[in-house]
């Protein structure tokens, strides 16, 4: 394991360099998995690569998901790197949620055997040798638990995304701790599970274990913490030493108030998302489809869309009738989609105009 | 001569053991929390689902690894195209991380937790009966890397809850279910384990109520090696020191004329089956495969507690101060008093029999799966209780007339001659001190075992505590019951002193020695009540 913190030396450098000129979105698997990014003589483990890349991948599909009935429904330009974002709220939340889905991504297949260098506690994943570490798994030091090894993933995240923060000003506050907040709610959302097996299967022997809490949990405590952001007032006084560039990252963090861990933080309020913007490449909500669904199982945000999107937008509600072939009467079972009849269909889609 | 050690015992030398004994149990408690880490602990995997295109071959020697090819993604609808549940099979493989298992962690439950989510317009029971086709194989660490040998083979239905939180009806949001016991090892022999789950469906409607299956974890518990190690030092110390006390313990009655008393032979039975439960033959676990070694510690904590239970019952009938006859008491006297404790513990073995005796042969079996078998275990249980329920009552109900006699007693001590009233003075003291120390016992076994379930129950209370406090209990309890029959063995051994008693300590004469009675008609009976009885009648 002693040569993981080279693999991250070599993971972030290697990062940085692409990330000025590749997004996110378009390329995030290209980008980590790459092969050549990385030399093979190395021996890096391209596990961790992969994980990384499937977390921010999940993340932005999930974001996508989530705010798909909203006026700004997350577009793949939020996470390019090559533009210069203002610091707002829903900057605030992408960067939590990509944080959020590596520490998740990198968490679960740790569970599941596949990455090295991650496991248990922190004492059988630092400098320890695998004697040491069957020696400790054998006898247990102190607090020794095998739940779901957050912490690595938590480490893996700081690495990937904090370090790209290099900027001493306060959007690199902002987002840094926006990246911190994301890290958390990984941990904070796991759900304890407990066993008994003492004598007879009794209580009297208890043990219990942390599991972390699907993606979509995740996301949607985020979106809570997303519409519960706070606005910070910066001194700015750090720009002047930005451009010294001498001073560390660190003196930012001991310069600023104290704000919870909780919070979502932003320095900028959001444009109108009802126009388009040209330099952010935001297209405006006009021409976005929304749902006039009434059925028991819509969501409310579904129900009020064709209101957030358009109308209080100014656009007017276009009604528009297509036939598509659907797959229809299916039965789904476990597992997969079986016994789907397909039947054309006479759908009303929304518009805003 | 008569009387027992405890009465004849100078104050001082009384305090002066009851300080080594409590020096004794602190230590153990000690031992256990700050010594020993965690009794047991945990490891979660996360299953890799492989494709079996030949799910109908019943090959026993077909084993499907977590480096199988290719691998399913159940997130990714593509991949499960065209494919049959039949042909998936969550492949997992226990320890993790490059490690082995050692014999040290004695024992492996194994958990499963089928994480579900939702899938638009669908709706789910909210109890799920699962069919569960699983396989376990086990490899050590000479074998080749595919040698995989067939342990155990199981078809097994389980009951699974599943809960959702309406106000999130949204795809991919996902259901809280419970967890599913899957098995139980009673003896971890091997190095690694390999489990082949299956979860077939077929014309039958096995498994058609479940969900979208987003991922299966599977998570194992097993003893901690280094908390294992404790405790069979602790056995190691625990059982020659009984077996010492014993041997000193039934010499000494033996040096008298005559036959022991009931309450001599319920020490030594005690003492017998605490001895029995220190024997640390779990190091044989380390060379040899004993998976019965669960239901053999089981029943070797229900025969110590059932020879502690009825222990108790007649030392409180044998210190009632009003025998009818002279005659010694003898076991069929407490017959009904008894069949309690017997019922109850006889309950509890089949329990366990049938639970525990078939995982013998089969470790997926559970007796809580079918409504029949709930029933049985549960009718058990509660007879089981019912019968604990009816002890204590009659217990508690023999201990206040004791305490009555003894109160009717009392008003008339001043008026009887000094050396009667030593003599009663001493079975009282004999009898509240057991009192009391039982009530000890039982209110620190109690309070331990609360603040062990709280410590367990609280999050991460405990993760900067260097006390660890279920071991504290396990430890404790565990010491404290021995030092409590290692006591009453020493204290209620008849005395050897003749009457008139040599003043033991004679510097101070605060110190109060219970001196035999002058008129003892029997010098070879001990059991002072014996000799009470035969006063009575002179009164």
């Amino acid at each position: 394991m002693s040569n993981i913190s080279f693999v991250f030396t070599v993971l972030w450098t290697s990062i940085i360099s692409c990330s000025v000129s590749l997004t996110w979105s378009s390329s995030i698997n290209s980008m980590f998995t790459a092969r050549t990014l990385i030399p093979r003589t190395t021996g890096v483990d391209t596990d961790i690569i992969e994980s990384i890349a499937a977390g921010g991948q999940m993340a932005m599909n999930t974001c996508k998901n989530v705010f798909k009935w909203d006026k700004w429904n997350c577009p793949e330009s939020t996470f390019s790197k090559g533009l210069k974002h203002p610091a707002n709220r829903e900057q605030a939340f992408a960067h939590a949620i990509i944080s959020a889905g590596i520490v998740h991504s990198i968490t679960k297949n740790c569970s599941r055997g596949q990455l090295k260098g991650c496991g248990c506690s922190p004492y059988l994943r630092g400098p320890a040798s695998l004697k040491q570490q069957q020696h400790l798994f054998e006898n247990d030091i102190k607090s020794y638990s095998c739940s779901d090894d957050v912490e690595f993933g938590q480490l893996m995240a700081k690495i990937v995304l904090d370090e790209v923060e290099r900027g001493n000003d306060n959007q690199a506050y902002v987002n840094l701790h926006n990246n911190f907040v994301g890290r958390q709610i990984v941990q904070s959302t796991m759900i304890k599970k407990c066993k008994c097996h003492g004598v007879s299967g009794s209580c009297s022997l208890q043990t219990c274990w942390m599991q972390v809490a699907p993606f979509t949990k995740i996301a949607n405590m985020l979106q809570q913490r997303y519409k519960r952001a706070i606005k910070i007032d910066l001194e700015n006084t750090s720009n002047k030493i930005l451009h010294g560039n001498s001073s560390p990252a660190s003196t930012i963090v001991e310069r600023h108030p104290y704000i919870s861990p909780k919070r979502l933080v932003f320095l900028e309020y959001s444009p109108d998302y009802c126009m388009a913007n040209s330099t952010t490449g935001w297209t405006g909500t006009k021409g976005r489809m929304c749902s006039r669904s009434r059925l028991e199982k819509t969501s409310l945000a579904e129900k009020r869309s064709c209101k957030t999107i358009c109308r209080s937008c100014g656009h007017r509600v276009r009604k528009h009738k297509k036939q598509i072939e659907v797959m229809c009467k299916c039965s789904f079972k476990w597992c997969c989609e079986v016994q789907c009849d397909t039947c054309t269909k006479t759908v009303e889609e929304y518009f805003c105009e | 001569m008569a009387g027992t050690i405890l009465e004849n015992l100078s104050g001082r030398k009384l305090s002066i053991l009851v300080t080594i004994l409590l020096v004794c149990q602190v230590a153990c408690f000690l031992i256990g929390g700050l010594i020993a880490p965690p009794p047991a602990s945990q490891l979660g995997i996360l299953s890799t689902v492989c494709l079996d295109e030949n799910p109908g071959l019943t090959d026993p020697n077909r084993w499907f690894t977590p480096k199988c090819r290719p691998i399913i993604d159940l997130h990714d609808p593509a991949s499960t195209k065209g494919l049959n549940a039949s042909n998936f099979v969550f492949a997992i493989k226990m320890p993790l991380y490059e490690r082995d298992f050692s014999r040290w962690q004695q024992n492996l439950v194994g958990v499963l937790q089928i994480d579900m989510v939702y899938r638009s317009g669908e709706v789910l029971d909210n109890v799920i009966e699962l069919t569960l086709d699983s396989r376990l194989a086990y490899r050590n660490k000479g074998d080749p890397e595919d040698k995989w040998t067939y342990y155990a083979n199981a078809q097994e239905k389980r009951i699974m809850e599943c809960t959702f939180d309406h106000q999130h009806k949204v795809d991919g949001y996902p259901y809280n279910c419970s967890t599913i016991p899957l098995f139980e090892l009673g003896s971890l022999h091997h190095d690694y384990y390999l489990l082949n789950l299956r979860l077939p469906v077929d014309d039958t409607g096995k498994n058609e109520h479940l969900g979208y299956i987003f991922d299966i974890y599977f998570h194992i518990i097993h003893m901690n090696g280094g908390f294992t190690k404790v405790w069979l030092s602790l056995k190691t110390v625990f059982f020659p020191a009984v077996i010492g006390i014993m041997f000193w313990f039934w010499r000494r009655v033996h040096m008298l004329q005559r036959t022991p008393a009931l309450l001599e032979y319920m020490l030594i039975t005690v003492g017998g089956t605490l001895a029995f439960l220190d024997l640390p033959i779990e190091f044989l676990t380390l060379y040899f495969d004993m998976p019965y070694m669960l239901l053999f510690s089981d029943i070797r904590q229900g025969v110590f507690y059932a020879a502690l239970l009825s222990f108790w019952l007649i030392f409180a009938g044998e210190h009632m101060l009003i025998q009818e006859s002279p005659e010694k008491n003898t076991l069929k006297v407490y017959w009904p008093h008894l069949s309690g404790i017997l019922v109850g513990c006889m309950s509890l073995l089949i329990f366990d029999l049938c639970e525990r005796g078939v995982q013998l042969y089969n470790p997926f079996f559970s007796i809580w799966v079918t409504p029949v078998g709930t029933n049985l275990a549960l009718s058990f249980i509660i007879l089981a209780g019912i019968s604990a329920g009816i002890y204590f009552i009659f217990l508690c109900y023999m201990i206040w007339k004791v305490f009555k006699n003894i109160s009717v007693k009392r008003s008339v001590l001043p008026s009887m001659s000094t050396a009667r009233r030593l003599h009663y003075e001493g079975i009282i003291y004999r009898f509240n001190f057991l009192m009391l120390a039982t009530i000890i016992c039982a209110a620190v076994t109690i309070i331990s075992f609360i603040l062990s379930q709280i410590a367990e129950g609280q999050n991460k209370w405990d993760e900067n505590m260097e006390l660890e406090v279920s071991s504290a209990f396990f430890t404790g309890v565990y010491g404290m019951w021995n030092v409590y029959i290692c006591a009453m063995l020493m204290l209620y051994a008849p005395s050897h002193k003749q009457w008139p008693a040599d003043p033991i300590c004679g510097d101070s004469g605060e110190e109060v020695e219970f001196s035999r009675l002058p008129t003892d008609p029997s010098p070879n009976e001990i059991s002072s009540l014996t000799s009470f009885a035969s006063k009575v009648t002179i009164d």
